[in-house]
């Protein structure tokens, strides 16, 4: 939106621009602006995401263990960290400024379950912030992110992609998990 | 576009649906069966085991709509009440997910395709109802840079 604001702006503008060269330079102005504008936008919404993740997990700062958080909009969060000999299951569901609305655990599961020891294991991730796959074959629907942080806040396996994307940078059997996990707590 | 996808091979289904109702049947299964074709056993873990899918669950992909493709055509959902939508004009989601996800899901386009198509159907259908334009950049495909010349009329006729 603000963007077409600026085509119409600049466009009556170079209606009085007679200049050739001054012409060219408005219009390098227009492309870089708009360049730009789309790019910061694009950045602001993925930075927005791990905010708001971030401003969810503070809420575990109790819990010295690695902690997974999944998102689904930026309102729902499904969160998972081990306490002692359990895992902790935990969704939430944030209203658009990312304040809380509900918050329930979801499962304590005892003793080793294989997927969630290894969605908590931070050697299996990528440590870059992967904020779009080039080469998707599907790339559709609402935003989503995610990320594994340590007890030093280190992020690990960070992205944010449209919900369904694939490829998708994590393992597609935690994927699975976590997208059918968090849609089980909307829908109740 | 709308005489022709009337006219057209393809059938496109569209349910109107709250956000606390059920999808029909025929909705539910189009959902898992792609579902199924985009991660192996996805779609069958998004229904209930009796089948069922909640309008909730659609909403969670697509916020006011969501598209499919099916073996003829395609379908859609457009969902009210959504607590992550932004009471988008029902025109506007209606034509953004039949005419510019839905025609080309069911010609198997690529993705950046019908992402770019959907984009310029909304545009076209706010330009009509003088609203403002997106550019795309919060759209699935967005920051992939999959949405071409998003003020554009879209490709499908």
């Amino acid at each position: 939106m603000r963007a077409v604001k600026k085509v119409r702006s600049l466009t009556r503008i170079s209606c009085h621009i007679q200049n050739d060269s001054l012409m060219s330079k408005a219009l390098l102005i227009l492309l870089f602006n708009l360049s730009f504008g789309l790019a910061k936008a694009q950045v602001n919404q993925d930075y927005i995401s791990r905010e708001r993740a971030d401003r969810i997990l503070r809420r575990f700062d109790s819990v010295k263990s690695c902690k997974l958080v999944y998102s689904i909009s930026d309102i729902y969060y499904y969160v998972l960290f081990k306490e002692g000999n359990s895992y902790k299951e935990i969704c939430i569901r944030a209203d658009t400024l990312g304040n809380i609305i509900k918050q329930q655990v979801v499962k304590s599961k005892k003793g080793n379950d294989a997927l969630l020891n290894q969605a908590l294991n931070i050697g299996v991730y990528h440590k870059n912030y992967i904020t779009r796959v080039d080469s998707a074959t599907v790339v559709q629907g609402n935003p989503s992110y995610f990320v594994v942080k340590d007890v030093e806040g280190n992020r690990y396996g960070e992205y944010s992609l449209p919900i369904i994307t694939s490829p998708i940078p994590i393992n597609k059997d935690l994927y699975k998990y976590l997208v059918t996990e968090l849609i089980k707590c909307v829908t109740e | 576009m709308v005489t022709n996808t009337i006219n057209s091979k393809e059938t496109h289904k569209v349910e109107y649906l709250s956000y606390a109702d059920n999808a029909s049947s025929e909705g539910a299964g189009a959902v898992k069966d792609y579902l199924n074709t985009v991660q192996q056993d996805f779609g069958n873990r998004i229904v209930t085991p009796e089948g069922d899918l909640k309008a909730a669950v659609s909403s969670a992909f697509g916020g006011e709509g969501y598209n499919v493709p099916t073996k003829d055509g395609s379908h859609s959902f457009i969902i009210s009440g959504a607590p992550n939508g932004q009471n988008t004009e029902r025109a506007v989601t209606s034509g953004h997910e039949v005419f510019g996800h839905g025609i080309p899901s069911a010609r198997k386009e690529t993705t950046a395709q019908n992402n770019t198509n959907a984009i310029r159907a909304d545009n076209l259908i706010r330009r009509i109802l003088g609203l403002p334009q997106r550019d795309g950049s919060n759209h699935a495909g967005g920051k992939e840079g999959q949405i071409v010349d998003p003020y554009k009329l879209p490709y499908t006729k």
